[in-house]
């Protein structure tokens, strides 16, 4: 699971690039992101964010997505 | 007959607990994946997972702790799958079902956290209200007499659902600080009570439990109970051994069929399952306990090789043989010692990440075996990888992990591999590492899987061979791999001085160490050089880094260890200081204080780069590894694959 960065929420603090034990974040255009392929999973970012707008969290089962676009495949 | 029956006779025979039939004497034990749904709902991902480990070959398959209560104080892993309603069951039983296709027998575990559960809570429960020890983990709340009877008939029912899904037994998990250990320690359990006092008292909860699932389940549904033999918690005023003995007794008595027995807690204060425990360590607990049990005593805890295994079970201090992260690493385990492909097997380092990524709430995930928890990804090739519709001609600079993981991959692939290094030999720095103190001999095993699966699929490799720019780039190589590592950096006034090394060349012997030795880095580079010369004996040892702690990027469960064996060594830690220049008898340092020199007879190189000498040789090169970026053995490993993947 590779965290996802609310890029609306963040506010470019940078604390996350700090923390990042493999140090493969940075800011680009002043919000974090990270390269994914490189990331460990280990979920340091989402617990240094003091905002949260890095998200590492496991979904439910019954989760309900937020807009129809990304509805999954009925059962 | 097959050649690990034959090398390992005690091992591979059928064996029985109950009147549960085994094909073999080894059990792939309960692990925590936080694979499944937050919510308690077994995933998809977990099935593949426990699919991969019956096909492995184990006779016993063990699903992952199942939570009990519907309030989440017993969830202790933020994906854990729960049995606290009908409504898990239909799920809980597609596990059973894939264990079940592979003749092998499924049993389910009950796990109420208790002290280290209540995930999503802002506390814990636990008999008594005894301060936590690690501060992960949320202050207990005493539970009321009410509270423990619902608690008792919820694992009741959870064994009652564990049959209605098809299991063939059931689990109970006393260990390490879940509840059940928590009512028998001494340490956290200061009731006067029904359910505190006496050992008898304190154990009363589990055997209401275990006496509660034998009439609920009649006498032939077999119950595993996992136990402390020993809780190392001395200097908390744990149990002593006698008492843990006693415990057992009663639950013996009180009709298990099978113990599985354990040793430490996790707020025990000495290492347990980590690399410095040589392997087989524990064994003398589980002799203990078949001397003094009727019933089949298994074990898991650094028993890592079957060799020591067949030996214990030969010499009947052993029934069964229990294992979490060596099936981790590698599922197919079993079934590679009874094919006689020990030199397959991909070797579990110990290195507990899996551990700290749980305690992370992140999923788990493996230094050796990137595949885990991808196991229905064919792309990521836990079945094997298909071939290349086009071989191609691939050249590795480079015979480190992340140069032969990519390598192996490649190989397995069908491509034409070639893999050079300058030295003699095949590892990199995880050879180098080797040479460590305390187990970290155990690399070798790694590097030796990773040297075999390249060249059983043909890869070649070249070594002691110093390859040039020129050379990459007249190369006729379809794909060039970049995995040259790093080296220690050397952009510091004076390093070029005759008192200065390599930690590289202290690590394999070439460097000769003065007395005072000080080492540049404060990452885990420079804290394993650190260990290395306090091992050796006779050095004075300063360590120097900007940090405000040393070992930032070492894994939580290592870190405390390393700082122990280094405050016992009397190393000094300059944290928060930057090195100014290297002179003929010392460091010139800036401290918070002001500026200072630091004498020293040999000064140590240790913190690393990336070596990218050969990367702009060409166009289109890959770069892997401590190449690309300097880092930890895992991202190395983790590279290589991904790489392997897209060659």
């Amino acid at each position: 699971m590779v965290p996802t960065i609310d890029a609306f929420k963040c506010d470019g603090c940078g604390i996350c690039v700090q923390r990042c034990p493999p140090q493969i974040m940075g800011l680009i255009r002043g919000k974090a992101a990270l390269l994914t392929d490189l990331c460990e999973e280990c979920g340091i970012c989402a617990e240094a964010c003091p905002i949260a707008a890095v998200r590492f969290h496991l979904p439910h089962r019954d989760f309900q997505p937020r807009h129809d676009g990304y509805r999954p495949v009925p059962r | 007959m097959k050649p690990g029956e034959k090398k390992y006779p005690h091992i591979f025979r059928p064996f029985r607990i109950g009147k549960m039939e085994l094909k073999n004497r080894i059990k792939y034990a309960s692990t925590e994946t936080n694979f499944n749904y937050g919510d308690g709902f077994v995933s998809d991902k977990e099935v593949a997972y426990m699919e991969a480990q019956a096909r492995g070959g184990a006779g016993i398959v063990t699903t992952q702790g199942a939570y009990t209560d519907p309030r989440g104080e017993g969830k202790g892993y933020v994906g854990m799958m729960g049995i606290w309603d009908d409504k898990f069951i239909p799920g809980l039983k597609r596990i059973a079902d894939v264990i079940h296709k592979y003749d092998a027998k499924a049993v389910l575990q009950l796990m109420h956290c208790g002290r280290v559960g209540g995930i999503e809570l802002d506390y814990t429960v636990g008999p008594s209200e005894v301060k936590q020890r690690i501060p992960r983990f949320r202050e207990p709340r005493e539970m009321t007499v009410e509270q423990i009877e619902t608690a008792i008939q919820e694992h009741v029912d959870g064994a009652l659902r564990c049959r209605e899904a098809g299991y063939d037994a059931v689990e109970i998990s006393g260990i390490v600080g879940y509840l059940i250990s928590n009512f028998i320690s001494a340490y956290t359990n200061l009731r006067t009570d029904a359910f505190g006092g006496t050992v008898e008292k304190r154990a009363e909860f589990m055997r209401r439990i275990v006496a509660g699932i034998r009439k609920a389940v009649g006498p032939d549904y077999p119950i595993i109970i996992r136990l402390c033999g020993d809780e190392l918690l001395h200097d908390r005023g744990g149990n002593t051994p006698e008492e843990s003995l006693q415990v057992i007794r009663i639950a013996e008595q009180a009709g298990i069929d099978c113990l599985s027995v354990t040793a430490g807690w996790q707020e025990s204060a000495v290492s347990v399952i980590s690399r410095d425990i040589p392997m087989g360590t524990w064994l003398p607990i589980a002799e203990r306990m078949k001397k003094n049990l009727k019933v089949p005593v298994s074990m898991a805890y650094r028993l890592f090789v079957p060799g020591i295994v067949e030996e214990a079970m030969q010499a009947g201090r052993l029934d069964i043989w229990e294992m979490c992260r060596p099936m981790i690493a590698d599922p197919f385990l079993p079934n590679k010692i009874l094919e006689g492909r020990e030199e397959e097997i991909i070797p579990c380092m110990a290195c507990n990440i899996c551990l700290a990524r749980l305690f992370r709430d992140a999923e788990l995930c493996c230094f050796v075996r990137p595949s885990l928890g991808h196991e229905s990804e064919p792309e990521y090739g836990f079945y094997g990888f298909a071939k290349a519709a086009r071989p191609k001609k691939i050249w590795i600079i480079g015979a480190g992990v992340a140069g032969m993981q990519a390598g192996a991959i490649a190989a397995e692939k069908g491509h034409q591999v070639t893999i050079t290094d300058k030295a003699d030999h095949t590892g990199g720095q995880l050879a180098a590492a080797a040479h460590g103190p305390w187990g970290d001999d155990e690399f070798l095993r790694l590097v030796r899987y990773l040297e075999h699966r390249c060249r059983q699929f043909g890869a070649k490799f070249e070594l002691g061979r110093t390859v040039t720019k020129e050379e990459v780039k007249a190369s006729d190589a379809d794909e060039v791999v970049i995995a040259t590592g790093a080296a220690p950096r050397t952009d510091i006034p004076g390093a070029d001085g005759g008192n200065v090394v390599s930690c590289f060349d202290v690590f394999e012997g070439r460097a000769k160490v003065g007395r005072r030795a000080v080492i540049l880095g404060d990452g885990g580079v420079g804290i394993s050089t650190a260990l290395l010369l306090l091992h050796r004996g006779g050095h004075e040892v300063t360590l120097v880094g900007k940090a405000k702690k040393p070992g930032r990027d070492v894994n939580p469960s290592y870190i405390w260890r390393y700082m122990a064996k280094l405050k016992e060594g009397k190393a000094v830690l300059a944290t928060q200081t930057k090195v100014e220049a290297i002179t003929a008898d010392g460091v010139a340092v800036t401290t918070p204080d002001g500026p200072k020199t630091i004498p020293a007879d040999t000064v140590i190189l240790a913190e690393v780069q990336s070596v990218q000498d050969l990367v702009k040789a060409r166009k289109g090169v890959r770069v892997v590894g401590d190449a690309l970026l300097a880092r930890r053995a895992n991202a190395a490993i983790l590279d290589g694959y991904r790489l392997g993947m897209r060659l």
